[in-house]
């Protein structure tokens, strides 16, 4: 088996017992890696119903055949969980030297069982792990844990560390890298703080073989090369996703109070031309010719790493129009390790509902102070706090005012309003993780094919961008921002995945594996719905009623606003051509089909499945 | 008016053309070459900040967008 390592590192902080497991060729070839690893572990190992912050939950760190290896931006790791926040399946993608690190010291993947009695971390070096103490480290915000592990352990380690938001269990908790790069928005922070385990940590030597290594190097060299003499590629160099503010606001995107607007009057004061007159440098992931990490000093002094989806969330849709202000929630938010895309939206839907009497106490759009203290409080669990950390699926059941609650499945919405864009209002009904915009982006596709349709073409592209976005990057592991941003074909990709593993894949190879995983985490999503006891359905992939409800009031496009009817019969084509049922529950033929004989035995138990 | 990478590729952000009062002139023929070359699907169009095409004819005091399609991560 070539390009992957074949090995898997168990560790159970319970009985500290750690154990490496060989699998198979075929395994690696059914799912691949990332993603498709992580899903199979998951589903296999994480008995139906547990308790996401239980010690029966899983942790995942998931590579792929690519990931560490050169190639356009393959520094990247998937980290996977049963969420504390959707009960469903979670997972996220996070640049980082351990990412590299983890290929390098011998390992695919790692999986953390069980729970430790004290705080722990865990050391990976050259095929051998260890549970080490980590009291020292516990109560430390993200960054300062992150430079005592490296002080310790070399600065070319890579480290994975929680903040105190993953300690004290906030359901939106991330893992945090490089002070900056944060994945795992579900929760994966919170269910690595329920296992008392602040870090893990990667020092690795030893090379992956691959199939053809000559081959590997040219084509490297050539797709870094044919990056940067992409026309994009200056501009990008010079905003990275910034300029996606301007680019939202111009297309009635960009989240505004809380998803109630598209346009943002401030906007100009936080877009990628603001953030280029303040902007102090840039930084990247490991492998990576196009680094989108822009930094600039905060209103404190310090440095911050903007992108769009935080300084949207954290930005216009709270109506802050400061960009040192927000550069400030940003910073603190990283420290914290708490995912910046459901601080920004559990803190606007607060604003909101403070301002229909929900919460005491009423704060006005744009009101900095207060924001950041009730971002502080949730944190820290205080007061209100407490319940937001829950997220807002959860806060709006104690709370009310769940109609304005903008999440799917309990994950709240990333940065683009959909009143306007059914097809992205699709994508985030189906995403295999709650509402994110990872696997299907298709608003740039969508505002220039007839965005006000609910046709059968829209949901045919989500699924083709749901197995090129979810599918292919999610499992080599790579970013998928060389193909999104500058145009890098696909094809660069197929053909370094050849190299890597001396297979002779074609583009409809990968397509079949991302059919199998996505297949696989919705079955992980209805297994777990009907073990908790709650009812699976099609409703469960709509996107939130004010998008139904209240049009926009402001910009070109005022008075817009999806249809609830056709939003449901554009649901229903993509059903269709998943080969699911009515209820969006993938049909026993489906999964035969895919491989998953198994998987579908397994379902019935739970479910009846429509043949 | 230029968005993203289009500007650099414009050499500017912003064009004002002189269009005669009560002539009609479509939408191609005002964006330049560089940015005609990587075709309409690369393209969105706005005129009036309502979503166009590179056929669609504008007067004098429209405002034509051209942007790129971006990712956003």
């Amino acid at each position: 088996m070539k390009g992957w390592t074949g090995r898997i590192l168990w560790i159970d902080l319970s009985s500290r017992k750690i154990q490496i497991q060989e699998y198979s060729g075929d395994f690696a070839r059914r799912y691949v890696g990332g993603r498709g690893f992580a899903a199979r572990i998951l589903w296999d190992h994480v008995p139906a119903g547990t308790d996401p912050l239980s010690p029966q939950n899983l942790l995942v760190f998931a590579a792929g055949p690519l990931t560490g290896l050169p190639g356009p931006s393959t520094g990247k790791l998937v980290v996977a969980t049963k969420s504390p926040l959707t009960h469903g399946y979670g997972d996220g993608n996070i640049g980082t030297r351990a990412a590299v690190g983890m290929r390098r010291a011998g390992f695919d993947a790692v999986v953390v069982k069980g729970r430790a009695e004290k705080p722990v971390y865990l050391y990976v070096e050259d095929g051998k792990a260890e549970v080490l103490s980590a009291e020292d480290l516990w109560g430390l915000d993200a960054f300062s844990a992150e430079r005592k592990l490296l002080e310790k352990h070399g600065k070319a380690a890579g480290a994975l560390v929680i903040g105190p938001a993953g300690e004290r269990l906030v359901a939106y908790a991330t893992v945090i890298s490089q002070e900056g790069r944060s994945g795992g928005r579900v929760g994966v922070g919170a269910v690595m703080g329920s296992k008392n385990l602040k870090a893990v940590v990667f020092n690795g030597r030893e090379g992956v073989e691959v199939a053809d290594e000559g081959a590997l190097r040219r084509l490297a060299a050539d797709s870094y090369r044919e990056i940067k003499r992409r026309p994009q590629y200056g501009f990008w160099m010079r905003q990275g996703t910034m300029m996606t503010i301007q680019w939202s606001q111009e297309n009635s995107v960009l989240p505004t109070f809380n998803f109630s607007e598209g346009v943002f009057e401030e906007s100009g004061s936080i877009d990628g031309y603001a953030m280029e007159k303040v902007k102090k440098g840039q930084r990247g992931c490991p492998n990576c010719n196009m680094a989108c990490g822009n930094y600039v000093l905060d209103d404190e002094g310090e440095v911050s790493e903007l992108d769009y989806e935080n300084v949207a969330m954290l930005g216009s849709n709270l109506g802050i129009g400061d960009l040192a202000r927000v550069a400030r929630l940003n910073r603190l938010a990283d420290m914290w390790g708490v995912d910046t895309i459901n601080l920004g939206a559990v803190l606007s839907y607060a604003v909101e509902a403070s301002q229909n009497g929900l919460l005491g106490e009423r704060i006005e759009w744009g009101d900095f102070d207060q924001i950041l203290a009730l971002a502080r409080d949730i944190v820290e669990r205080s007061g209100v706090g407490d319940v937001l950390a829950r997220g807002l699926l959860e806060a709006s059941s104690k709370l009310g005012g769940s109609e304005y609650a903008m999440h799917v499945k309990g994950l709240s919405i990333s940065a683009y309003d959909c009143h306007a864009a059914p097809g992205m209002a699709l994508s985030y009904g189906v995403s295999p993780i709650g509402a994110h915009h990872k696997d299907a982006w298709i608003i740039s596709w969508e505002v220039a094919h007839g965005r006000f349709e609910y046709s059968r073409g829209k949901a045919a592209r989500v699924i083709e961008l749901q197995r090129i976005r979810g599918g292919i990057f999610e499992t080599l592991v790579a970013c998928r921002l060389p193909w999104v941003e500058v145009g890098l074909e696909l094809d660069w990709y197929m053909r370094i995945f050849n190299a890597v593993t001396g297979l002779s894949w074609s583009l409809s190879d990968h397509f079949q594996v991302a059919d199998r995983i996505y297949n696989l985490i919705r079955a992980f999503w209805v297994r777990e719905y009907t073990a908790e006891g709650r009812e699976w359905s099609r409703v469960l992939d709509h996107p939130p009623a004010k998008w139904f409800k209240k049009p926009l009031t402001a910009g070109p496009l005022r008075g817009a606003r999806l249809d609830p009817v056709k939003y449901d019969e554009l649901l229903g084509y993509y059903y269709s051509m998943r080969g699911w049922d009515f209820r969006g529950v993938p049909r026993a033929s489906t999964l035969e089909a895919l491989g998953l004989a198994d998987v579908k035995s397994d379902l019935e138990k739970y479910i009846r499945l429509t043949p | 008016m230029y968005y993203g990478y289009l500007s650099d590729l414009a050499g500017t952000r912003e064009n004002v053309v002189s269009v005669r009062d009560g002539a009609s002139v479509r939408v191609r023929e005002l964006i330049a070459e560089r940015v005609i070359k990587l075709g309409e699907s690369s393209l969105i169009i706005l005129v009036n900040d309502t979503p166009s095409t590179l056929e669609a004819l504008v007067k004098a005091g429209d405002t034509v967008k051209v942007l790129p399609h971006v990712g956003g991560g």
